[in-house]
């Protein structure tokens, strides 16, 4: 144990050279906000959100609404006034729950003028400490019994509870632990409990070098935060936390601050509270309240230096330590003291411009110490601010001219003051280039000065098209902007000759007056061989209209051949014909019975049917007469070639 | 040569000749029938490859007609044939030229369908 505290000592002087201190603070704003946060949580749906919405108001120093608008049963938007906050905590316990009376009984101690039923609570909580009871149920009666005023076996208590966290060894539990020993009278032996702070602040989890939570819950960090300073006061020992993890805690804290619930509320309030008002650790906050922006017109840099709730931390001197420059890190300011505001103890002020920086964008460290001392105070150097300086420009020097490229003949040069512009047109066409120079200066000490943004702007005054270039500055900060018109012409002007509006556009995050100057106006004449349409095709206009095409029918032959060819194939039948004729078939032999004449109509029927199939009908109808049809001629033509067979066996 | 043309018009007029004595009747008339059907499809496939496939399922439908034909024509004649009688015992030449028949409804109903 020993070991470990010096080492933790050594780490503890090594780190001093990088002081740490919170990133944020809890504003004005964001109490308010918190504040509205409790302020919804009615009516109260439960007993819990009862008690972190009135211990969440108490912190803030603000007051409790007494009463709440209750939707009436039944009725639709109508709310009337009910139960003020005590009887609705009265109403909502559950006087056999340990839980239950310890969300009971801190809202009736916050409110003050509440009074629950002291003797059935106590049978309940009385009778919870007993053999084999866990950390919470522990927590919750010692606590409600506090709360309520009534007798607490502080020995028992510590038994109970080191005997239950010899087998419960969790975060929760731990810092339950504390805050049960800080409610215990003053000399029960909680000399391990307290101890234990220091293994707690090990499960830790860093983040980034700058903030420090347990398992990203805000509850469990908030409730260790608070329960560690509760028992280090009670102890009057200081907690086994370092200051920097202390700035951590609270950072992580702050982090969170932006929370909806109102249990999420109270815990960001009473971790933060705790760490503005106990014994030891106290972070101080520096945040910037001026604007960024540094110019003459506002030259003064504010600063609040508080705790993190924003309260004032008494006589404080606060020094600026440096300020250095981005661009180069040039320092242009050391061990500047700051001026207090008179009406606000928190407000700290220092006049930048004095330092006569340049524009430029600053960091500024500040350090705190306070007039009487106090060892509590920690974060008090290394605090930063960022500013930034910014100047006026002017633009000198300006010359435009138009140079033949074959340099024939010497440029005519003119030269144009800000804001005016010249006098008369200038024509180029595409035999010449376009050039400008300009100098931008800074009017504050008259140097040379290059801007984020300095454009060369051509409209054309019919169609408002523009065209941007970039101008370039040279080592010496002169700006040069050349235009070669004729090789420029496509792909730029679209070829479009007529009169074009040129401005001059320059900006900058440093410059309070960045301006567009309507230098002059061209006539710029191009080729007129690639000329392109006047319109470039507009894409947003209806298109041509595609007629649809149907499908070609397939090429036939012609006619003839068709015909042709239909005679050839019924040509065959004639042979056909012509050939049986010559064997000699024998008409002669038709028997003129029934059967043979329905079989021979049958057959041709069906020939007829199929010529409708093709022609009219469809495969269903053909089907069904066809059945007709099929089974007539069956039936015929098994009759006739019977009687065929038999005449032929006999 | 002289002799193998003499022996191919020798074997050929032989043929005929013994196709004109031998040959019953009937089987002239169904050989006469299948000389019909051989020609129409000879002559569709000609156009066909005149003129391009266009219809394909009208060509389709009558040259496969006349092929089926044919083939059941070809079978008519096989049952028929007194020669034969011993491979069809239990077809009679009756039953053959109802089946015949059958078959041909059949197919002319499907070729209908297929022409288009």
């Amino acid at each position: 144990m020993t070991r470990g505290t010096t080492l933790l000592v050594f780490f503890a002087l090594t780190v001093v050279g990088q002081a740490l201190t919170p990133t944020t603070v809890l504003t004005g704003v964001d109490q308010a906000r918190l504040k509205a946060v409790f302020e919804n949580a009615r009516p109260f749906t439960d007993l819990a959100s009862a008690h972190y919405s009135i211990l969440g108001l108490k912190l803030l120093g603000a007051q409790i609404p007494n009463t709440q608008m209750v939707r009436v049963e039944g009725e639709c938007c109508q709310y009337e006034r009910v139960e003020d906050n005590c009887n609705y905590v009265k109403s909502a316990v559950d006087y056999q729950s340990p839980e239950s009376l310890y969300y009971a009984s801190s809202a009736t101690k916050a409110l003050g003028n509440c009074q629950l039923s002291s003797s059935s609570a106590q049978n309940t909580l009385q009778a919870a400490i007993k053999d084999g009871v866990d950390v919470p149920t522990l927590f919750f009666v010692v606590s409600a019994l506090i709360n309520l005023g009534l007798p607490v076996n502080s020995n028992e208590v510590v038994n109970a509870l080191t005997e239950a966290l010899k087998t419960d060894d969790s975060i929760l539990s731990g810092s339950m632990a504390l805050h049960i020993a800080a409610q215990l009278s003053k000399d029960a032996d909680v000399k391990v409990i307290f101890e234990s702070i220091e293994d707690l602040v090990a499960q830790a989890d860093e983040v980034g070098e700058k903030y420090l939570q347990f398992e990203g819950d805000l509850g469990l960090t908030s409730f260790f935060v608070v329960g560690a300073y509760r028992l280090a006061g009670h102890q009057n020992k200081a907690p086994l936390i370092m200051e920097d993890q202390s700035v951590k805690f609270a950072n992580y804290l702050l982090s969170r601050k932006h929370v909806q619930s109102p249990k999420n509320a109270y815990d960001v309030v009473a971790g933060l509270s705790t760490l503005a008002n106990n014994k030891y650790h106290i972070p101080v906050c520096i945040t910037r309240q001026s604007s960024m922006t540094v110019s003459s017109v506002q030259s003064k840099v504010q600063v609040r230096v508080s705790n993190v709730m924003s309260g004032a931390l008494g006589k404080l001197t606060v020094k600026a330590d440096s300020a250095e420059r981005k661009e180069d890190g040039a320092v242009v300011l050391s061990n500047s003291a700051l001026a207090a505001n008179p009406r606000d103890n928190t407000l700290y002020e220092l006049d930048f411009l004095k330092t006569k920086a340049g524009r430029g964008f600053y960091t500024i460290e500040f350090s705190v110490t306070a007039d009487k001392p106090d060892s509590r105070l920690i974060g008090l150097s290394g605090a930063q601010v960022e500013v930034k300086v910014v100047t006026t420009v002017s633009v000198e020097e300006v010359e435009l001219a138009l140079e033949d490229k074959d340099q024939s003949t010497p440029p005519r040069v003119t030269k144009v003051q800000y804001p005016q512009k010249t006098g008369s047109n200038l024509a180029g066409d595409h035999h010449q280039n376009l050039v400008m120079k300009f100098l931008l200066k800074d009017k504050a000490d008259n140097s040379a000065m290059e801007a984020h943004q300095a454009f060369v702007r051509l409209t054309n005054k019919r169609t408002k098209q523009e065209v941007i270039f970039v101008a370039e500055a040279d080592d010496d900060h002169l700006y040069k902007f050349e235009l070669d018109i004729g090789a420029s012409a496509k792909e730029h002007f679209n070829s479009l000759s007529g009169l074009y509006a040129m401005d001059l556009v320059v900006g900058d995050a440093l410059i309070q007056n960045p301006f567009a100057w309507n230098v002059a106006d061209l006539q710029l004449k191009f080729p007129e061989d690639s000329a392109t349409s006047e319109e470039k095709p507009n894409l947003y206009q209806p298109r041509e209209e595609i007629q649809h095409m149907f499908r070609e029918p397939e090429k036939r032959p012609p006619a003839t051949v068709s015909t042709t060819f239909t005679a050839l194939v019924l040509l065959p039948v004639l042979i056909l014909l012509g050939l049986w004729i010559k064997l000699g078939v024998n008409i002669a032999n038709f028997p003129l019975s029934l059967s043979a004449i329905s079989f021979h109509i049958g057959l041709g029927s069906i020939l007829v049917l199929y010529y409708l199939f093709f022609v009219q009908l469809n495969m269903f109808d053909t089907l069904k007469y066809l059945a007709i049809l099929g089974t007539l001629t069956f039936l015929a033509g098994n009759r006739l070639l019977g009687s065929i067979a038999n005449k032929r066996k006999k | 040569m002289a002799t193998s043309q003499a022996n191919v018009f020798t074997v050929v007029s032989k043929f005929y000749d013994e196709y004109v004595t031998t040959t019953p009747q009937r089987l002239k008339i169904i050989d006469a029938y299948l000389a019909y059907i051989m020609l129409t499809g000879i002559f569709q496939f000609g156009y066909c490859l005149l003129v391009g496939t266009f219809p394909f399922n009208s060509f389709l439908s009558g040259f496969i007609s006349c092929v089926a034909s044919f083939v059941l024509a070809v079978c008519l004649r096989v049952q028929v044939n007194p020669q034969n009688r011993k491979d069809f015992l239990h077809i009679s030449p009756e039953r053959a030229f109802a089946d015949f028949v059958f078959a041909h409804i059949i197919l002319h109903l499907v070729v209908m369908n297929f022409i288009g």
